[in-house]
């Protein structure tokens, strides 16, 4: 029952009305940090400190086994957080982000700026450098990763100052992003990817390869998931001029399985490239999304 | 298969009304932002073929369906084993073709007959094995038999100089199939119904026989024809009739005697007239003669044939006088030339008294007036009731009861009075 009372479980849309993109970010994070009562990114960004008795319930996998063999003891190694990680989250604020299936639901970008401000918030929290790029056909805030004091504030305004997209996201875009990312660190991409897919894993593929931790996070409205509407519509692309006229519901099984396929595609070769790849709807409580990346 | 209401399949056009709307639905959709529009192209080229498929298979359902629901109102029939393979129930039909004189008739090239034997192959065609059948043509006789042999008689009928009273042909094949224990009773009355085929007598139908009337479209067209047509006396007296009232009546024809084939005589005649057109002269026997008149629309009366006798010269003997003889001898000379008597017979005898054992005698008056009592006493013998008297006085005739005669000059002379 408490779990329910539990901000970052509830409906996006819902918590959205409890205020700006801080107090929504800053509930959704206590509300995820006191349910799963641990790091989030355990293991990541820490750094050994000392050694404490194993006692019921914690990890096998810090275990340290070598006093086990020797002293025929068990003990947990303890890890102290480092500062070094340099986490930059990527945000595609494109025209076709501000967008929604539903007036119930938040549009794809406002739904980000909170899934990225919960996110660097607990980045920050573990004193990682945490910054913000957006971009749609260029790049159009960039606050570089820092660890200090107000940096989440900065963040936040760098999300509040970056309007709604009035371009498509574009691959050059993405390949300007990869010279901005000098150090190694963690990226996460925030997008709809509704961009050729093969240019973005080129640039994904570079960031990789320069040694980053590449996270995507594809957002997609429920509505794009699942084809539904009027008996005839012509659909209008909002970052173009072109538009078709369709039937949804003689195209809705059709498209169910383009986008399926799309969504695999994505994830596949994400896989392939080691990128990890997460599929997140509107309509998921922020605590489960965040949860994708724990 | 046929329909009970065939005029319902106009109603088949209602068919096409799927198609129109297809096409000329030009409703404008409303329009809406969807960002993941390449998704949306690509599901809908995938799965462009199989949307053609099915708007078409869905174009062709709606279309069966209002085509389906028409035919349905049409009310088809199909044959079943109960009414032996037919469409119909087991029926007693008669079909009568009116092959009359007038069936004759030529319309742009083609006889009357010829239309009504194809009304009535289409009323035999329809009939079953469950069926039965008859067929009455001009001459009134109702043929019982199967349908294919009622086809072929129908194709063989060619036009009959019989006039049929349909009237009366109609009464009786109501009365003939009405006594059959049959679902279904018709009479079909295949004629061009002729006025003068129709008659004035009115045709008695019993309840539940069904009299059909099939006649082609026809106009009225001006005719003549042969009316009569009679030898006498070593010519041929042809009569000409026409319609009234027309262009025919007032047109010369051609009219033609033939025998045995051979023209022997033509003159021209107009409608109501008599034309006279002389024999040849011909052996004794009987002869068969043709009259033909120029062809007209209805042929059946342009032909008409006719027949005579030509009796054998008569035998004859003469026993007269020298002093009566000449007279008489000339007389016999001239038929014997033209071969209408031939003497040394016995056939006619001429002579002042009858002669016993001929078939005709030829009486003359005596010469000598003491021989009047011996010749009508002979006259007497033979039955005749004519009697030679005295002589007369000479002198003129007067009276007045022969003007013309008055004041003519006569010598003595016996006269004869019944």
């Amino acid at each position: 029952m408490a779990d329910v009372q539990r901000i970052d479980l509830l409906d996006p849309a819902e918590v959205a009305r409890f205020g700006g993109i801080e107090i929504v970010a800053q509930g959704v994070v206590e509300g995820f940090l006191t349910g799963i009562h641990r790091s989030p990114f355990r293991g990541f960004s820490v750094e050994f400190t000392e050694h404490r008795a194993y006692q019921p319930g914690d990890e096998l996998r810090y275990l340290d086994w070598k006093i086990l063999a020797r002293a025929d003891r068990l003990f947990v190694k303890q890890f102290e957080q480092e500062t070094n990680l340099r986490a930059m989250i990527l945000l595609d604020a494109s025209r076709s982000m501000a967008w929604r299936g539903a007036p119930t639901r938040l549009t794809k970008r406002a739904y980000a700026d909170r899934l990225a401000a919960a996110l660097a918030l607990i980045l920050l929290r573990q004193r990682d450098a945490t910054g913000l790029i957006t971009f749609d056909e260029v790049v159009r805030e960039v606050v570089p990763a820092r660890v200090k004091a107000g940096q989440w504030a900065r963040l936040v305004r760098g999300l509040v100052d970056t309007p709604d997209g009035r371009g498509t996201a574009a691959q050059a875009a993405l390949v300007r992003l990869t010279s901005l990312l000098a150090r190694r660190g963690l990226v996460v991409l925030v997008s709809d990817l509704l961009f050729d897919r093969e240019l973005a894993l080129t640039a994904l593929r570079y960031l990789r390869h320069r040694g980053h931790h590449v996270i995507v996070l594809h957002l997609m409205d429920p509505a794009e998931a699942e084809l539904s509407g009027p008996p005839e519509v012509r659909y209008r692309d909002p970052e173009s001029t072109a538009s078709v006229v369709v039937r949804p519901r003689e195209l809705a099984r059709a498209y169910r399985t383009t986008v399926r396929g799309e969504i695999d595609a994505w994830r596949t070769a994400c896989r392939r490239h080691g990128i990890a790849y997460h599929h997140i709807l509107t309509d998921m409580p922020f605590g489960m999304a965040l949860r994708l990346l724990a | 298969m046929t329909f009970l209401h065939p005029v319902a399949l106009v109603g088949l056009v209602a068919a096409a009304i799927p198609a129109l709307l297809h096409l000329l639905e030009r409703r404008v959709p409303p329009e809406a932002e969807f960002p993941p529009l390449r998704y949306l192209s690509e599901a809908e080229r995938q799965s462009a073929r199989r949307l053609k498929l099915r708007h078409l298979l869905l174009l062709l359902l709606r279309t069966a369906l209002i085509a389906l629901v028409v035919l349905a109102a049409a009310r088809p029939l199909f044959p079943t084993q109960a009414s032996g393979g037919s469409l119909h129930e087991p029926t007693a039909l008669v079909v009568i073709l009116d092959n009359s004189a007038s069936s004759g008739l030529v319309v742009d090239g083609h006889p009357v007959l010829e239309r009504l034997k194809a009304m009535a192959r289409g009323s035999l065609a329809g009939a079953a094995a469950s069926d039965r059948l008859w067929l009455v043509l001009a001459d009134g006789v109702a043929r019982a038999g199967t349908r294919d042999a009622l086809l072929a008689t129908v194709d063989s009928a060619a036009v009959s100089a019989r006039r049929l009273d349909l009237a009366a042909t109609v009464r009786a094949a109501a009365r003939l199939v009405d006594a059959e224990p049959f679902p279904e009773r018709e009479v079909h009355v295949v004629s061009d119904l002729q006025r003068s085929a129709l008659g004035t007598g009115r045709a008695g139908v019993p309840r539940g026989v069904r009299v059909l009337a099939l006649a082609p479209p026809s106009q009225a067209f001006a005719n003549r024809g042969v009316g009569a047509a009679r030898v006498t006396d070593g010519a041929a007296a042809i009569g000409i009739v026409g319609t009234p009232g027309t262009a025919a009546e007032k047109g010369a024809a051609s009219v033609t005697l033939r025998i045995h084939g051979r023209e022997v005589g033509r003159a021209l005649a107009v409608p109501g007239s008599t034309v006279t057109i002389m024999l040849p002269s011909l052996g004794p026997g009987w002869w068969v003669g043709e009259v033909v008149l120029d062809a007209d629309e209805l042929r059946a009366d342009d032909r008409r044939w006719i027949v005579w006798r030509v009796a054998p010269p008569a035998r004859v003997a003469a026993r007269m006088s020298p002093a009566e003889g000449p007279f008489v001898a000339a007389a016999l000379a001239v038929l014997e030339d033209g071969q209408r008597v031939r003497r040394g017979g016995t056939e006619v005898a001429i002579g002042d008294r009858p002669e016993a054992g001929t078939l005709v005698s030829v009486v003359v008056p005596p010469a000598e007036p003491a021989l009047i009592g011996q010749a009508n006493r002979a006259l007497a013998a033979r039955g005749g009731r004519w009697r030679f008297a005295a002589a007369g006085t000479s002198g003129p005739i007067a009276g007045p009861a022969v003007p013309a005669l008055a004041g003519l000059q006569v010598t003595t002379a016996p006269c004869s009075r019944p």
